[in-house]
């Protein structure tokens, strides 16, 4: 059976509730590493089974820097739920994440 | 053409990195050399081959010689003196800005920036390096 088009705020709603997050990195650096692990923690603590993260290495893809200017490295960008919001750092400040990422 | 090469010193590498992605995704028209601390920055400043350089990005925040008193050395130096300078920072504090603009930096640049400035950040830095020692700062 083919499935159902969701209606606009069916998908407003699910995009509310489901967090695309991009951590942008350039090689294998300590803050990079560091950035990676706080975001993987603090998404399974707070987001468990409605997030998803794709990490891009500017060192193999320099070009997708312009598609979210980015500025610094590491960045970490909200895609979804919209707004788009930015943090720059090694995300080590755990409130300032969530306050920044609007987890609460 | 062989391209001139401009000395970045920047101690964090993730910042030197990007500067480097930042430096080809807008056409920097120079090599850029790294050095992580102000000794190593002036170890290779005192070299012969300095006298071929663009110029120079320093951070003021680095370990062993701050980028101050690399600024402060570079001033005092006959053959260096009309090295352009440009500073890239993360301090605003007025202080260090009218202290490096005292000793000559060609331009002082505060980060974080957004995209559209780091865009004009590179091509002003491409217009002074380009110049050589032709300008002092206004």
């Amino acid at each position: 059976m083919k499935p159902k088009n969701k209606k606009p705020h069916e998908k407003a709603a699910a995009q509310r509730n489901f967090w695309r997050l991009r951590l942008y990195v350039a090689g294998q650096t300590a803050r990079s590493m560091t950035a990676a692990e706080n975001l993987r923690k603090i998404c399974e603590e707070r987001l468990q089974g409605r997030y998803v993260v794709e990490i891009i290495d500017l060192l193999k893809n320099p070009k997708l820097a312009a598609g979210d200017e980015i500025v610094a490295i590491p960045t970490l960008v909200r895609r979804l739920p919209p707004p788009m919001r930015k943090i720059i750092g090694d995300l080590s400040d755990t409130e300032r994440v969530i306050v920044g990422l609007q987890l609460k | 053409m062989t391209k001139r090469t401009v000395l970045l010193v920047e101690d964090n590498s993730d910042d030197r990195m990007f500067a480097q992605l930042a430096f080809k995704e807008f056409g920097f028209p120079f090599k850029v050399a790294e050095v992580v601390d102000g000794e190593a920055a002036w170890e290779l400043l005192n070299r012969p081959a300095a006298s071929r350089l663009a110029g120079v990005i320093l951070d003021l925040n680095i370990p062993k010689v701050s980028g101050l008193d690399i600024l402060r050395r570079i001033s005092a130096h006959k053959a260096l003196s009309g090295l352009p300078v440009v500073v890239l920072t993360s301090s605003d504090d007025p202080k260090d800005v009218s202290t490096a603009r005292a000793l000559g930096v060609r331009d002082y640049m505060i980060k974080p920036f957004n995209f559209s400035e780091l865009k004009g950040l590179v091509a002003r830095m491409t217009e002074i390096f380009s110049a050589g020692d032709g300008g002092k700062p206004e």
